[in-house]
């Protein structure tokens, strides 16, 4: 009885792996099917040559090069403000805080990662009309507006992460630092961190994935389908972004080759995000190599 | 100079469970002091007592003197002049399970050295060979010290951790159970070591063997639900009987 219990779950595990592996795939070959003849300079540049429309700021207009530039930029903005300070305050409530003010922060981190994307939205597009009604009536949606509510959006995801990482640390890794003499700051910034790397890297990974295809919160706070050709030129400008250009081609299509460019952009922005990754990947690999050497 | 470590009257209370009570102990140099006794009764207290690192978990409260005499000054661990971290880098201390950082073995020297000593990196090399020597460690590891330091044996990881402890200078040493998850060969290697450091620090021991404690102890303190229960010294330890009786009583 032990035994089949034991095969069962074992299958059990073994087809949720490969079933992960089979959705993936599946997702990925149904978008290249629909996207693989459209897959070249053209569909990024249109008519304009990548040097010019990268480099030269000539305007792109059938190309979806500049809801590229949008998102890319909208994710190093909003990954720049989220990651530091959720890593920071990670090592705060895992590390510095009090017990009561540590339950209350973590109840606090949870109703934050709990809260849907478009509320987070409608909190930028709210804040803009207060602001207009009070001391800045020029204040309007923008690329700095999205980045900010996307920082807050993935803010609890990096907190998160970061604590769980920390506090998953083994005790005698914990008495390490201050056996040696260490300072309690000395152990979390020389053994207790950089041992919680891995953990804290997934966390940035999935905060990335999430500012790169979050649509509700880029769609109320200044994300427009066409932004004059061009990747976001100021903080304060409207600007395009892949999903949000997805949505407007899914919603809007005429003819079926206008979907399938809805499904070329999915494709890039799906390589776009796996790009992050591998990049925050070999970030962190090579970080702790160091450490390690 | 010698060093003489001296505990008076010691209370330690975790949350509202007293572990240890009134407890008085004293060590020195040329002499390994062991600590035995059942398990919970204190025995890894009273050695983190003396660092204090029963102050890394919360809710301990200590009542008492640990008075440590090194080079002729006395510093009391709970007084208010003690400075925690000097303290700790003071009496180096070795755990049950080797506690290895998961680097390699040059960089389980140099984080401590360096932002605990602040040593430049030109003095590096010559402070870790020293240790490793002393642990006789050397020979077996200096061709790799690149090496992640898990990578090693249990005994050599052991041994590794001593030459980390001893790498800070310290001037007493606090050994939790060294040898508690090493094979017999292992066992002995790192008995012999301890027997040799015993002429230049004061040891105090946590050990869960009589045998062992028999074998290289020249004093022990037998602690039973927090209290010091009876002392033995070099002559006690060798008497079969005594031995017998208190592994009746106590295991």
């Amino acid at each position: 009885m032990r035994r089949q219990t034991d095969l069962l779950l074992a299958a059990a595990s073994w087809l949720a792996g490969v079933g992960v592996l089979f959705v993936v795939g599946a997702l990925v070959a149904f978008l290249a099917s629909r996207s693989a003849h459209l897959l070249s300079a053209e569909l990024f540049f249109g008519d304009v040559t990548w040097h010019a429309a990268v480099f030269g700021g000539t305007r792109v207009f059938e190309g979806i090069w500049p809801a590229v530039a949008g998102t890319l930029t909208l994710v190093v903005l909003s990954s720049t403000a989220a990651i530091p300070l959720g890593v920071a305050a990670g090592i705060y409530i895992s590390e510095y805080a009090g017990q009561r003010f540590r339950t209350v922060v973590t109840m606090m981190v949870d109703v934050l990662a709990g809260t849907p994307s478009i509320i987070m939205g409608l909190f930028g597009f709210s804040m803009i009309l207060l602001l207009r009604q009070t001391f800045m009536p020029g204040a309007t949606t923008g690329l700095l507006l999205a980045a900010a509510c996307l920082a807050l959006l993935v803010l609890p995801y990096m907190i998160r992460a970061t604590q769980n990482a920390i506090e998953g640390l083994p005790l005698s890794l914990r008495l390490l630092g201050p056996s040696l003499g260490m300072s309690h700051t000395q152990a979390v910034t020389k053994i207790l961190v950089p041992s919680a790397s891995r953990g804290i890297l997934s966390g940035a990974v999935l905060s990335l994935g999430r500012a790169a295809e979050d649509t509700a919160v880029i769609m109320l706070t200044g994300a427009v389908a066409t932004a004059g050709g061009r990747g976001p030129q100021s903080l304060t400008t409207k600007f395009e972004a892949l999903p949000f250009s997805i949505f407007v081609t899914a919603a809007e299509h005429n003819t079926v080759e206008e979907l399938n460019v809805g499904f070329a952009m999915a494709l890039v922005l799906l390589v776009l995000t796996a790009s992050l990754f591998t990049g925050s990947l070999f970030l962190q690999r090579s970080l702790e190599r160091r450490w390690k050497a | 100079m010698e060093s003489v470590v001296a505990v008076k009257g010691l209370n330690v209370w975790f949350g509202h469970a007293q572990v240890l009570s009134g407890v008085d102990i004293e060590f020195r140099q040329g002499e390994l002091t062991a600590l035995i006794g059942p398990s919970g009764s204190g025995k890894t207290t009273l050695l983190r007592a003396v660092n204090r690192m029963n102050d890394v978990f919360s809710g301990v409260r200590t009542e008492g003197e640990v008075a440590l005499s090194v080079n002729g000054a006395t510093v009391d661990a709970y007084g208010d002049r003690c400075d925690v971290a000097r303290l700790r880098r003071t009496a180096g201390m070795v755990f049950q399970t080797p506690n290895v950082l998961p680097t390699s073995i040059r960089q389980n020297f140099t984080v401590p050295l360096r932002h605990v000593l602040g040593l430049k990196k030109s003095e590096l090399d010559s402070r870790i060979e020293a240790a490793l020597r002393e642990v006789e460690l050397w020979d077996e590891v200096k061709e790799r010290l690149g090496a992640q330091a898990q990578t090693l044996s249990g005994g050599q990881q052991q041994r590794l951790c001593l030459a980390r402890a001893l790498s800070l200078e310290p001037s007493v040493l606090l050994l939790d159970e060294p040898t508690a998850s090493l094979d017999f060969r292992a066992t002995r290697r790192i008995e012999h070591l301890i027997v040799r450091l015993k002429e230049s620090y004061p040891i105090l021991a946590v050990s869960h063997s009589l045998g062992q404690t028999s074998r290289i102890a020249d004093r022990a303190y037998v602690l039973n639900s927090g209290c010091v229960v009876e002392t033995l010294d070099r002559h006690d330890l060798r008497e079969p009987e005594l031995l017998h009786r208190l592994a009746e009583d106590l295991f």
